[in-house]
């Protein structure tokens, strides 16, 4: 049986097909969520005649979307101009794809996914903290210091007692300078010989010759609260004492205590690491009746590294510049002193809290507020009002940015922004030029990875090959400005060995190498997509692979389907025989019912004439139980006998190089295209001088197209 | 019944400043307040959607071990979906509302508020409801079906038709939603509140002030982000509870979701069930894993081999089989483990949980005669036994005889179009 399916009888068939209008194909395989205003595909465009037929129509406003994940990622780490953990997002919520890319989504977070993305932020927000490189411009951080002794948030004269010098930076003299002894039966430290100067753990008495002295070392440079009192408690006579705290020599608090006398101390002051404050307790003029009581607390705030990292010249410059690459456009006025004020008062909070470096809890607050500010996660530069009159030029830039590099501007594309040069055609040709070869990969993986399905590798141990074989290929056709119809039979591959011994070529190399190829390298011979869409059981393959090239080569996406239909299809899959040969069990689906067949008339031939390939892309000439692979399909009066006969029609049908400039045009424009506009993707495929333009010229003639479109009003 | 509460927390590891919580006995006919619904998906070995292993012989078997025979009542003879709607999406993102899928627009999932979400506006509580899962995100590969989110195989539990509440996957997160977990002092953890509290602020000015700056159409947008930065300053605000776990925050990986999925659910339990015992919700929906996904695999306890989803479409091989019993076996353990720690809460006979799948037969991807439980303890309803209507029945008849038993009798219709409740009483009460 042959099927014929010249490009007009299939466009009618589809359009049969098209029963519930909206072409809405989603998800995973298969394409594209569904155009709100849906032009008539590539091949209804009647042919154009002129200019007129490009017309503007009446256009809807865009919608505000958010950045993918994939573009939120490269933001971060061009921004901060270092790499970023993938790792870092693996708790994101996918962005589901809106006319087949992730980029032009508005869904909501909700608070458990927005939560994981607050811990992203402030995991950034330690990157930032832990690179140098980014506050290379503010005072050296103070070397960290080596305690004197145990280093603590307060000490306390009572509870550090112990019968060891030194501990807990506490140590007992006399005036003299010399250490006490501790003297065990008593529990207290004693000047020997024995005059009676003892020190124990709430109080003190003087000797006869020398002043009892309390000291304690400042483990670290810091400030130091001083807090207690001291008490003449012995008052059954005698003159009282002279108590005194010197820190470093220089007295801080002094009382002359009579008979029975206290006096409550607390003092604050700052000291430096090996300072010394010593209480002290004097006899007067005799010793006699001069048991002190004594309780003092020392709580001590360490000096933070970071104590003149001030909002000017330190912090100010940092979170301007990297607020504003990340919001695409200069730090505004209003938002540059509200992060002043979150900073300053966050500094404040945490050194009152006790936080060790407050600077780094108060610079962590403002770079979560940069990385969630709705500034970044939307972009407000595809919509009208977006942007303040002033900003057009960084707009221009960003979204040139976003479509090449998914991505913020660069340095060079930022500094022309700030010169206002965008505006200067040539200018703009030349970067666009520049970045397509500057960031050719990332154009590859952020378009033609959506687009051809290899952003994410498919699985199994050569997955990672299959993705990179897609990438080189489109990278070659690209950077050559080969016609988009090479992409589907370019002549040669790019794969590594083990890929290479897979497809049953014969290279040897280990690192990707460029084999000539008559059969391999073309998008349908693709490890990528043969493996992709050869999952699930056999039925299902040739119908995936259908879809696929239907949707993603011809942009013929199939119909949403009504739910009567669907449920023919959950039936249909019970009710055949899976014993019989394939072809003829998708036979039999497809004349289940004229709703399964309307459209299964389309895909399964397209899918069927793909069966050389097996599911893991492996070429053959039978299925697995010897029965032989049967191809059905006839396009453009071309019989089509397997997939090189298939890539070579579907060159030849004229809806392959507009679907091609329909999708860069898409991705160009980060929303779906008016009716108009599918008209102008029309053209840039068959440009009226009847030039066959090669996928570079194609792509930068969108882009060079799409940025007036998408140029807002302030 | 302090005591006995004290004993389960030393058990669990925590020492809690308890509330003085009611502990009455649960009397008959009295109104239990808390709810857990608890998903698995893919069915289980219900051949034909014929019992098969859904008897106390097979897979209920834990159940029965535990001590839990009376604790659950089998309910057969239910259905739940749409016809065309795959139920591996549909009666997953609808088990608990029996609201069809509003397909078309395959970046937002849309589906009619589901009966968790309607119990926790019922009964306001500081922790609206928990969400609690074991994966962050499955994205099935081969999804050929036109306008399906993948959403609908990632969240049972719907706010709003556009507003799901995505479940929590992670012990450690878990645990940090309820009690903190952060390192410091009170003063500097009370900071990190405020901080945050700042941070949030911002964000609201920002988005406020570029919604002014935009036109009217763009409110929708910035509105729905504004709402979720507040809710997620409402957690913040949360305060005044006095339990504080001295619990260590779990520090297993549980980054892969095949790894540690037994212990990761047993101390989801852990958490929940303190997170009720500590008047934070009256309201938790479980999902053991997404719909359609091949987790609940149980890699750790039966050894490697095929996953949930690939087993469950068994096409007759034995070897297929025998696992998916297998892990019907353990996915019930996993059941009768969250019996366990709410009876030995003493909040069983306050609760009500309702434990079932998308379907019966994975096979053929059968949503009739559902393997459905509905556990619990009192006398007043018909636990220990078996529920069989005369004819099949949808869900939502089961949703409607629930929502009367916790209190909210003024639910007398629930679900739509064929899943409609039919107004029948199920006769869950003796």
């Amino acid at each position: 049986m042959r099927r014929a399916l010249a490009p007009a009888l299939l466009l009618v068939a589809v359009s049969g097909c098209e029963g519930s209008i909206l072409p809405a194909f989603v998800d995973g395989i298969i394409d594209h969520g569904a155009p709100t205003s849906p032009g008539p595909g590539p091949g209804t465009t009647p042919e154009p005649t002129g200019p007129a037929a490009c017309a503007p129509s009446a256009s809807p406003l865009p919608t505000l979307t958010r950045l993918s994940t994939h573009e939120y990622r490269a933001m971060v780490a061009d921004v901060l101009g270092v790499a970023v953990d993938p790792a870092l997002f693996s708790r994101w919520t996918p962005v589901a794809a809106v006319h087949g890319f992730d980029t032009m989504s508005s869904a909501r977070i909700d608070a458990q996914g927005f939560e994981e993305q607050f811990a992203t932020a402030d995991a950034l927000a330690t990157l930032v903290l832990s690179t140098p490189a980014l506050t290379a411009h503010c005072p050296a951080p103070r070397p960290a210091q080596t305690p004197a002794c145990a280093l603590k948030a307060g000490y306390a004269s009572t509870d550090d007692f112990s019968d060891a010098q030194d501990r807990d930076c506490w140590t007992y003299l006399d005036s003299g300078g010399a250490r006490m002894a501790f003297d065990n039966m008593n529990a207290r430290w004693r000047k020997e010989p024995d005059q009676g100067a003892y020190l124990w753990r709430t109080g003190a008495h003087p000797g006869s010759t020398v002043d009892a002295v309390r000291r304690w070392t400042a483990p670290v440079d810091g400030t130091v609260t001083l807090s207690g009192s001291f008490a003449d408690a012995d008052t059954g006579g005698g003159d009282g004492v002279l108590v005194t705290i010197r820190h470093a020599g220089a007295t801080v608090f002094s009382r002359d205590l009579p008979n029975g006398g206290s006096s409550p101390f607390s003092a604050t002051f700052a000291v430096a690491r090996g300072d010394v404050v010593d209480f002290v307790v004097n006899r007067k003029t005799n010793a006699s009746w001069d048991t002190t009581a004594f309780t003092a607390s020392v709580a001590l705030a360490p000096t933070a590294r970071k104590q003149a990292w001030a909002w000017t010249g330190c912090v100010e410059p940092l979170v301007t510049r990297l607020a504003s690459r990340a919001f695409r456009r200069p730090l505004r006025a209003d938002e540059a002193s509200e992060y002043q004020a979150l900073f300053t008062t966050s500094v404040q909070g945490a050194a009152t809290a006790g936080f060790a470096e407050p600077v780094d809890e108060a610079l962590r607050a403002v770079l979560q507020a940069v990385f969630l500010s709705p500034n970044f996660v939307f972009k407000p530069e595809l919509v009208p009002a977006g942007l303040e009159p002033g900003e057009r030029s960084f707009g221009t830039a960003s979204r040139l940015a976003l479509f090449v590099r998914g991505s913020v501007p660069d340095d060079t594309l930022w500094a022309l922004a700030q010169a206002g040069a965008l505006e200067d055609e040539a200018v703009l040709r030349r970067e666009v030029e520049r970045l397509l070869t500057q960031d050719r990969a990332r154009f590859t993986k952020g378009f033609a990875g959506q687009w051809l399905d290899f952003r994410e590798a498919p699985a199994g141990a050569l997955g990672a090959s299959m993705q990179r074989e897609s990438a080189a290929v489109f990278e070659a056709v690209l950077s050559e400005d080969l016609p988009a119809e090479r992409l589907l039979r370019p002549g040669f591959t790019i794969v590594d060995a083990a890929l290479g011994a897979h497809y049953g070529l014969g290279n040897t190399a280990s690192t990707p190498m460029r084999v000539t190829s008559a059969t391999r390298g073309g998008v349908l011979s693709q490890g990528s997509f043969l493996v992709k869409t050869g999952g699930g059981s056999e039925f299902r393959r040739p119908i995936h692979r259908g879809i696929w090239v239907l949707s993603r080569l011809l942009c013929r996406p199939l119909p949403s389907l009504d739910p009567a239909t669907l449920e023919e299809i959950g039936n249909s899959f019970n009710t055949i025989n899976r014993s019989l040969p394939l072809p003829e069990q998708m036979k039999l689906h497809r004349d289940s019912s004229n709703r399964c067949g309307g459209c299964h008339a389309h895909i399964d031939p397209i899918g069927l004439s793909l069966e050389q390939y097996d599911e893991a892309a492996q070429w053959r000439t039978t299925y697995p139980g010897g029965a032989p692979i049967v191809s059905d399909l006839e396009l453009d009066g071309v019989r089509v006998r397997d997939p090189h006969e298939l890539s070579q029609a579907i060159e030849n049908t004229a809806d392959f190089r507009a679907c091609v400039a329909s999708r860069v045009l898409t991705f160009a424009l980060n929303r779906g295209l008016r009716s108009d506009e599918q008209c102008l993707a029309e053209r840039l495929a068959r440009p009226l001088d009847g030039s066959t333009p090669g996928l570079q010229t194609l792509t930068v003639q969108a882009l060079l197209k799409a940025l007036p479109l998408t140029e807002v009003r302030p | 019944m302090t005591t006995s509460r004290r004993t389960v927390l030393s058990w669990l590891g925590v020492q809690l400043a308890l509330p003085l919580l009611p502990s009455v006995a649960h009397a008959s006919g009295q109104a239990r307040k808390r709810f857990i619904g608890a998903y698995f998906p893919n069915g289980a070995h219900m051949p034909g959607g014929i019992d098969g292993s859904w008897t106390w012989a097979d897979a209920l078997q834990p159940l029965e071990q535990r001590g839990h025979r009376n604790n659950t009542l089998i309910v057969r003879k239910l259905f739940n979906g749409f016809p065309g709607h795959d139920p591996h999406w549909q009666n997953c993102a609808g088990f608990l509302s029996c609201e069809p899928m509003v397909l078309g627009d395959s970046s937002v999932a849309r589906i009619g508020k589901t009966m968790d979400q309607v119990l926790a506006d019922a009964q306001p509580m500081p922790i609206r409801s928990l969400e609690v899962g074991g994966i962050y995100y499955h994205v099935h590969q081969l999804n050929d079906h036109p306008g399906y989110s993948n959403d609908y195989l990632n969240r049972i539990s719907w706010q709003t038709p556009d507003k799901f509440r995505s479940p929590i996957p992670n012990p450690a997160q878990l645990f940090e939603k309820l009690f903190g977990g952060q390192e410091g002092s009170a003063q500097q953890i009370a900071w990190l509140h405020a901080r945050k509290r700042s941070v949030l602020d911002q964000l609201h000015k920002d988005a406020t002030r570029l919604s002014n700056r935009l036109g009217a159409e763009y409110r929708p947008t910035l509105s729905s982000y504004l709402d979720t930065v507040r809710e997620v300053e409402l957690g913040l605000n949360r305060g005044g509870f006095s339990c504080t776990p001295t619990l260590a925050k779990p520090t297993q990986d549980f980054s892969n979701p095949d790894v540690n999925y037994v212990l990761r659910f047993q101390l989801m339990h852990q958490l929940v069930v303190l997170a009720m015992q500590c008047g934070l919700t009256n309201v938790a929906t479980l999902m053991y894993g997404p719909g359609v996904s091949d987790h609940l695999h149980f890699p750790e306890v039966l050894g490697s081999g095929s996953g949930h989803h690939a087993c469950a479409h068994h096409g007759g091989s034995q070897a297929s089989i025998t696992r998916l019993k297998a892990m019907n076996r353990v996915q019930v353990g996993l059941l009768a483990d969250l019996l366990d720690k709410l009876k030995a809460a003493n909040l069983l006979n306050e609760t009500l949980v309702l434990y079932g799948s998308d379907m019966s037969d994975g096979n053929v991807h059968l949503p009739e005669n559902l393997p459905m439980l509905v556990c619990g303890a009192g006398s007043d309803l018909k636990f220990g036994q078996e529920l069989v209507p005369a004819a099949r029945r949808p869900l939502s008849d089961l949703h409607v005889e629930l929502f009367g038993l916790l209190g909210q009798s003024s639910v007398t219709s629930f679900g739509s179009g064929a899943c409609r409740s039919t107004g029948q009483p199920l006769g869950l009460r003796v």
